[in-house]
């Protein structure tokens, strides 16, 4: 039969042996679990023994686009990947946009299930068809821009997309991301460390064959659609990408600040995405496809020469480079820009008014490849540990850990990638170097499931509050706990698409061929989310993991503290939603049945 | 009376195509938030935070000549979806 969407083809990779083998599971198994969640669950569940080191060798680490991912329309650029994760010991999955989930589809993959560890540094090439584990020791140690440069010299080819972990994975840093064309991140869980502990250093691919869509017209008016209505459904987004909305936040009072203790700062107009705008960048980007460009990329040098040669010579004059006028960083545009996660987290929230250190800090973070989020609050957990007297200069090594000191942050981040000094205990992310010190620190936790919280703040906005309570994954403030973002995670769509339910579905048709109805998408997500759970829960997790941390029982200045009975009542309601028990929010198994996982749960004891 | 307008963020669809910075707005006098938001275009039960002068205030706020009005919606990034409500201020601790 007629394939569109997918290639049926799913690459395995055991790296111990080096052997790697080609899984086609049929037409059904896409239906079911479309891709990003649903599909690194299964594997999970089948593949991972309960209980397993997520940093040993009985963990995997799975890449899941989605049925969607490659086709040629806005949104369709996302990447999935999941792994037993180093920092919630649950279900790990971030995902990722640019254009290597989509040049994995066109290099005729569906998704990549790698087992066990290498014995040396490696990294997969996959051209097409073909696919060659090559070494990698000569990488082992570099930066992403580096590492980049080198394989791209190697294989020859300049069009060749490049996934890869930077010293923090290699250093097992538990926040460690996966960094794909050096700007773009699938930061959350802590995926970048399992990726080193594997000693697989990169995934280089090449594909040339476009994903086949049943419907190309259909799919080309949607793509219309988006650019026809941009004004309208994505300005914010096409003119500042995230962080514009930044002083509203504080004006409401939900803004984190100083570890989430203040909810308003009188200096956010100075670290925006307006201010990064006017200051520090000099284009935007774009994913595979999308018309929107919500991609800020800044340019910072450190002398006024420098500045003028590059917007002269780089930029033909069609954009002004920053200079730091304290000549203390320079900042690389290769490295694309902070989205409002990293302006918050590595800004705001550590009491950072300085938008150039900021950019540095994202820059460095993006260059050894750590998470933003957990690494921000990592920092703040820290920084009130110290400001308590908790944490002292005997505990640092003499490093003090201070709100409003940028430069002592630039120098941190490097420190928790190389687990240098505190380094080492902040690279274990703030719950476990919580309860490594003690001394009632955890008073100061903004972490669910032992992953720190975004920078949303679930007083302030409700809408935040069944996210951060029971995402599989934890403080996650995607809402991949509703059906419209749990789905778009499965099929590899943007969620910052304005695309109303029935446009997902039409994109659905459009690019599968699948008759599928809106009530199948609602199954499909809940599948999903049912398999995460069946995953947390057998690997100890239970309803006492799905609660907020301490510190969002106590008022902000203009919002009320959660209690325990409205949280309570949230996690309840969402049990009966999704057909698991009320009480535990295990899956019944009239649940199992309905969403036809009893070969998936089986795995599941 | 002349007020001047700054949008953020999504509310930035209510300026002309390639219009950029504060707009004024020429109001009668004694007129609320509520007027300019009529006058805008902005819907009765739209999710927008107010400011004047830099300070929150509601569609009831009386304007008055010169006020800077800024227009913001507090979603971000993955929190922009759907356009749910966040809390209002009122309901605050």
């Amino acid at each position: 039969m007629d394939r569109y969407g997918y290639w049926n083809k799913i690459l395995h990779v055991n790296l111990s042996d080096r052997t790697t083998w080609i899984e086609e599971p049929g037409d059904a198994f896409f239906r079911r679990y479309a891709g990003g969640r649903g599909l690194i669950a299964h594997y999970l569940l089948k593949y991972v023994p309960k209980g397993a080191d997520p940093l040993g060798p009985d963990n995997i680490l799975v890449i899941a686009p989605g049925v969607l991912t490659g086709a040629p329309v806005p949104g369709a650029g996302r990447h999935s990947v999941g792994a037993k994760s180093p920092l919630t010991g649950g279900f790990g999955e971030s995902e990722s946009g640019g254009y290597w989930g989509a040049e994995l589809k066109r290099a005729g993959w569906d998704a990549i299930v790698f087992h066990r560890v290498s014995p040396t540094p490696v990294y997969l090439w996959i051209n097409q068809g073909a696919v060659e584990l090559r070494d990698a020791s000569h990488l082992w140690g570099k930066i992403t821009g580096e590492v980049e440069d080198a394989i791209v010299a190697e294989l020859g080819d300049p069009l060749v997309r490049i996934a890869q972990i930077g010293p923090a994975g290699e250093n097992l840093v538990r926040f460690a991301c996966i960094a794909n064309e050096l700007n773009e991140v699938a930061g959350r869980t802590g995926m970048g460390a399992v990726m080193g502990s594997k000693r697989l250093k990169a995934i280089a691919v090449r594909g040339k064959t476009p994903v086949k869509v049943a419907d190309q017209p259909g799919l080309l008016a949607i793509a219309k659609w988006v650019s026809g209505t941009m004004d309208e459904k994505h300005r914010a987004f096409h003119e500042f990408g995230t962080g514009a909305a930044m002083q509203g936040k504080s004006l409401e009072g939900g803004m984190p600040v100083l570890n989430y203790r203040l909810g308003a700062a009188d200096t956010v107009a100075k670290v925006d995405a307006i201010a990064v705008r006017d200051q520090v960048r000099v284009k935007m980007g774009a994913c595979f496809a999308c018309s929107v460009r919500c991609k800020k990329v800044v340019h910072i040098e450190e002398k006024e020469e420098a500045a003028r040669a590059a917007a002269e010579k780089v930029y033909k004059g069609r954009a002004r480079v920053a200079v730091d006028p304290m000549g203390r960083y320079r900042v690389d545009p290769r490295y694309g820009g902070p989205e409002y996660e990293s302006l918050a987290a590595l800004g705001v929230n550590l009491g950072l008014d300085d938008l150039i250190a900021i950019c540095k800090s994202n820059e460095m973070c993006n260059y050894l490849a750590m998470d933003t989020v957990s690494l921000g609050c990592t920092l703040a957990w820290a920084m009130e540990c110290f400001e308590k007297g908790i944490l002292t200069l005997d505990d640092t090594g003499g490093v003090p850990l201070r709100f409003h000191d940028a430069d002592g942050v630039i120098k941190l981040v490097e420190m928790i990638a190389y687990r240098r000094g505190i380094g080492d205990l902040l690279a274990e992310g703030s719950q476990r170097a919580a309860q490594r010190l003690g001394r009632g620190s955890d008073a100061f936790l903004t972490t669910v499931k032992g992953m720190e919280m975004a920078m949303h703040d679930p007083r302030h906005m409700p809408v935040m509050r069944a996210s951060y309570l029971l995402a599989p994954t934890g403080g996650d403030h995607m809402r991949q706990t509703s059906n419209r973002n749990g789905l778009r995670n499965q099929i590899g769509l943007c969620h910052f698409l304005a695309y109303e339910d029935d446009q997902s579905l039409q994109i659905l048709k459009t690019v599968t061929g699948w008759d599928i109805t809106p009530e199948e998408m609602v199954t499909t997500a809940h599948r999903g989310l049912t398999l995460a759970r069946l995953f947390n829960l057998r690997e100890g997790m239970t309803r006492a993991d799905d609660r907020l941390p301490a510190r969002f029982s106590a008022p902000l200045p203009k919002h009320a503290g959660l209690t325990r009975e409205q949280q309570e009542k949230i996690v309840t309601d969402y049990y009966v939603e999704q057909g698991w028990d009320p009480a535990t929010g295990v899956p019944t198994a009239e649940t199992i049945r309905e969403l036809e996982l009893d070969a998936d749960a089986v795995h599941a004891g | 009376m002349t007020v001047t307008v700054t949008f953020f963020a999504d509310l930035r669809r209510f300026l002309p195509r390639g219009v950029d910075g504060p707009q004024r707005y020429t109001l009668r006098e004694q007129a609320t938030v509520d007027d300019l938001l009529t006058v805008i275009g902005v819907a009765q039960d739209a999710d927008v935070t107010i400011a004047v002068n830099g300070e929150q205030a509601a569609r009831e706020t009386s304007l008055h000549d010169g006020a800077d009005v800024m227009l913001l919606s507090p979603m971000e990034g993955g929190a922009a979806a759907e356009g749910e409500a966040t809390t209002s201020i009122k309901g605050g601790a």
